[in-house]
């Protein structure tokens, strides 16, 4: 069980590479910079409590435990939310049952191992959050040694029961039959989940009376322990952290027998809800849907934009990272109405862009809106890995394209116009959605649509020339193709280019104070050419898949 | 008929394979043999267009493999290592999609489609995403689509690895039908029982040399009784 763990916990963490003397000086480096990096942002959370329990202490307010499990209770939320990716991932994504299933093991030891794993990482991301609470409330509060020690037992066990709620979810979503396994129901289960989490939070933080600014902290600490309080068994941790005395050390006893009461609920469930159903085979069967479907004929350009649509769409990996940009629109949209629902109609975004729509000073920059606006939409266009990795996602597969006997040109072309028929139907949808919002004219709109597609198209191509030439084609999971791809970073890079000479010949226009119409058909025309010679230059240039060992 | 002549590939500093000279006439089935790594799937890759040789020339039913890259594969039907195949399409829509590229007329995809899912009983499977699959309905899957536009020349690169005993069966009697009619056969295993029984000429490989090549009774008369010790014989030197 140990050695199983031990195990998991290497290969999840890649914890090898630092005994590789190699490669272990690049991760520590790498290690380092991302801690330097969060450094700033984390001094500031710390600074940020140590302020809170200073302000309590300076206006002699008697709070001190309601931080103290107020942040208990922000540390389990937030292992709500980033425990149910974690465990699904590390239980349902590892593909490593095959290996251990066969090996002499308890079905429950296989299951601890893993959720071992995520209860290390776990903790980590608890003792982040809480333990500058534990640091600061020694400090100020004077708790004594017994609170101390309460305090941290308190912080030791605090992922087990939020992560034992996400396994449980996790498990039993699974095995909801035929939805259960699809990779589209998790993405966007977990998108909305998180998103209505949020906006459910702020609207509830918000939905308490106005108070004063000494009465903040503690309605605030209030609020969220009340949220912490509805995870089933944390209230004794909170009434530990805040009752002294031989009342306080009761409820750690109860919370560390409500720990154990969810650990040995999990273990058995899981062996019916995660092992059993893997030994039965229940997965694959899951898989397994039949679909109607014709053996036709056809021209092998829309077979190929057919296929090209199954293997993005049929992914979310894929997908997610293909619509890329387009994913802030609803997002936005969301916050704006929470935005305008929390304040009342204070805060209104479109409201304000409407009215400064009709302001003199906007109605004489307006081609620059205009032409603004087109941009703003390619870049949401082009700012994905749709046509960056359209080779790379097909991976080893590509030995298929390579030995049938269709030009290379009609695989980009296949490639090509499956991403503009992607993007154009996301590029329609936003500009219908963006019409709304900024009160321009049907033939500004008209226009923007338009160099919006010409711009996406020219880079779009320059996209897929670049993933022709160098596909990364070796990886295990799409997620790997599309998300670590250099190919995605050089096609940003030339995007930025673009639209930065864009913006230049905009600049210059302004300047000779040229008309409008002359800007758009300027503009119109030069990324019109640009596309043009890419597409010619594509024309050769994609042989250049021949040369791609797979 | 496949003629390589002085073909030569180089990955970096390692020689895959080093002046190969082969002819695989109409009719015939050849087994192309050799240990891990001695350049069999290197040969096949460049013959089928995948990899380009650094030097010498490859040619399909005359047709130059990387002068006339189109025309020679439309001749080809090949079968890679691994089967690597869309996951997310259903059997059917991957036959579709290899059919279209080949250009297979409506009424022969379908006869040729039935027939051959018929005899590796993957019928009832068509419908399935391929992710469903097992290995060895993926080797089916690849063979069925690699065999829908009755290609002429075959390149099987271990094409037995995962098929169970009857799909096995049913492919060495369609490589015997089909090298029968007067059509080539070009395929690499690792199964000397196999390539002993079924091959009309055998060539070894090793490290990127072809060591051995002729008929099974011209190889016993030169070297040994069996292709094994044949095998042992000539990749131990």
């Amino acid at each position: 069980m140990i050695t199983l763990l031990r195990l998991q916990l290497v290969a999840s963490l890649g914890l090898n590479y630092l005994l590789q003397p190699g490669k272990r000086g690049r991760k520590l480096g790498v290690l380092l910079f991302v801690l330097l990096s969060m450094a700033p942002a984390y001094t500031g959370f710390v600074v940020l409590i140590g302020r809170a329990y200073g302000f309590l202490a300076a206006h002699n307010l008697p709070f001190y435990d309601l931080v103290l499990t107020g942040m208990h209770a922000l540390a389990q939320i937030m292992i709500l939310f980033l425990g149910i990716p974690i465990l699904y991932a590390a239980l349902f994504q590892a593909n490593d049952l095959s290996i251990l299933l066969p090996l002499p093991l308890r079905p429950a030891h296989i299951l601890a191992a893993k959720l071992g794993v995520a209860y290390v990482l776990e903790l980590i991301a608890a003792a982040i959050l809480f333990a500058p609470a534990l640091f600061f409330h020694a400090h100020y509060a004077r708790p004594g040694a017994v609170m101390l020690g309460s305090g941290a037992l308190c912080l030791l066990l605090l992922p087990a029961i939020p992560l034992a709620l996400c396994a449980l979810l996790c498990m039993a979503v699974v095995n909801v039959p035929g939805i259960g396994r699809s990779k589209w129901v998790w993405h966007l289960g977990m998108m909305l989940g998180a998103l209505g989490a949020a906006a459910g939070m702020m609207m509830f933080t918000n939905s308490g009376p106005q108070v004063d600014l000494l009465d903040l902290v503690q309605a605030k600490m209030q609020q969220v322990a009340q949220m912490g309080r509805w995870i089933p068994g944390s209230v004794f941790a909170m009434r530990a952290l805040a009752l002294p005395g031989a009342e306080g050390l009761l409820n750690l006893a109860l919370y560390g027998a409500a720990v154990v009461g969810w650990g040995v609920l999990l273990l058995a469930a899981g062996e019916r809800l995660y092992i059993r159903p893997v030994v039965r085979g229940s997965g694959v069967a899951a898989r397994r849907r039949r679909r109607a479907d014709p053996l036709h004929a056809g021209s092998f350009l829309t077979t190929y934009v057919r296929k090209e649509l199954a293997c993005t769409l049929k992914d979310p990996a894929v997908a997610m990272n293909a619509v890329g940009g387009y994913l802030s629109v609803p997002i936005l949209l969301l916050m704006y109405t929470i935005l305008k629902i929390q304040t009342k109609g204070q805060v209104d975004v479109v409201g304000q862009l409407a009215q400064a729509a009709h302001s003199p000073l906007l109605q004489r920059a307006l081609p620059f809106v205009v032409v603004g606006i087109a941009l703003g939409l390619s870049f949401l266009g082009t700012s994905s890995s749709l046509f960056a990795a359209s080779y790379s996602k097909d991976g080893r597969r590509l030995w298929l394209e390579k030995t049938l006997p269709v030009p290379a040109w009609t695989l980009f072309l296949g490639k090509f116009l499956f991403g503009m028929g992607l993007v154009t139907s996301l590029n329609a949808v936003t500009v219908v959605v963006a019409a709304r919002v900024v009160p321009l004219g049907v033939g500004e709109w008209l226009y923007i649509l338009l160099l919006s597609e010409v711009v996406i198209a020219a880079n779009g191509a320059i996209a897929l020339l670049i993933d022709c030439r160098r596909p990364k084609v070796d990886w295990k999971d799409t997620v790997q193709a599309v998300k670590q791809n250099v190919n995605v970073l050089l096609a940003f890079g030339a995007t930025t280019l673009t639209l930065l000479l864009n913006g230049m010949l905009l600049a210059a226009t302004y300047r000779l104070g040229l008309p409008a119409s002359t800007l758009y058909a300027q503009l119109l025309a030069i990324n019109g050419l640009l596309l043009a010679a890419v597409l010619v230059a594509a024309r050769s240039l994609c042989r250049g898949l021949e040369r791609v060992s797979v | 008929m496949i003629e390589i002549r002085e073909a030569r590939k180089q990955y970096g500093d390692q020689v895959a394979v080093q002046t190969l000279n082969l002819q695989v006439n109409d009719g015939e089935i050849f087994g192309f043999i050799g240990p891990n790594g001695a350049g069999k799937t290197t040969t096949i890759k460049m013959t089928v267009g995948m990899l380009r040789p650094d030097a010498g020339s490859i040619r399909v039913n005359g047709i130059d493999v990387w002068q006339e890259p189109l025309l020679a594969k439309q001749c080809i039907g090949y079968v890679p290592d691994n089967p690597d195949v869309y996951e997310k399409l259903t059997g059917l829509q991957f036959i579709r999609f290899v059919a279209d590229a080949y250009r297979v007329p409506l009424a022969l995809r379908r006869q040729r489609t039935e027939e051959l899912s018929a005899a590796f009983a993957m019928q009832d499977a068509l419908g399935d995403l391929i992710e469903s699959y097992s290995h060895g309905m993926r080797q089916k899957i690849v063979l069925i689509a690699a065999l829908v536009h009755a290609p002429r020349v075959w390149m099987l690169d271990e094409p037995l690895v995962g098929l169970d005993p009857k799909a096995s069966l049913v492919l060495k009697t369609m490589m015997r039908e089909h090298a029968n009619q007067g059509n080539t056969v070009f395929f690499s295993t690792h199964i000397l029982e196999v390539a002993e029984r079924l091959c009309d000429r055998v060539g070894i490989i090793h490290r990127g040399q072809l060591v051995a090549c002729g008929s099974l009774d011209q190889l016993r008369t030169e070297r040994s009784e069996t292709l094994e010790s044949i095998f042992m014989e000539v990749t131990e030197q």
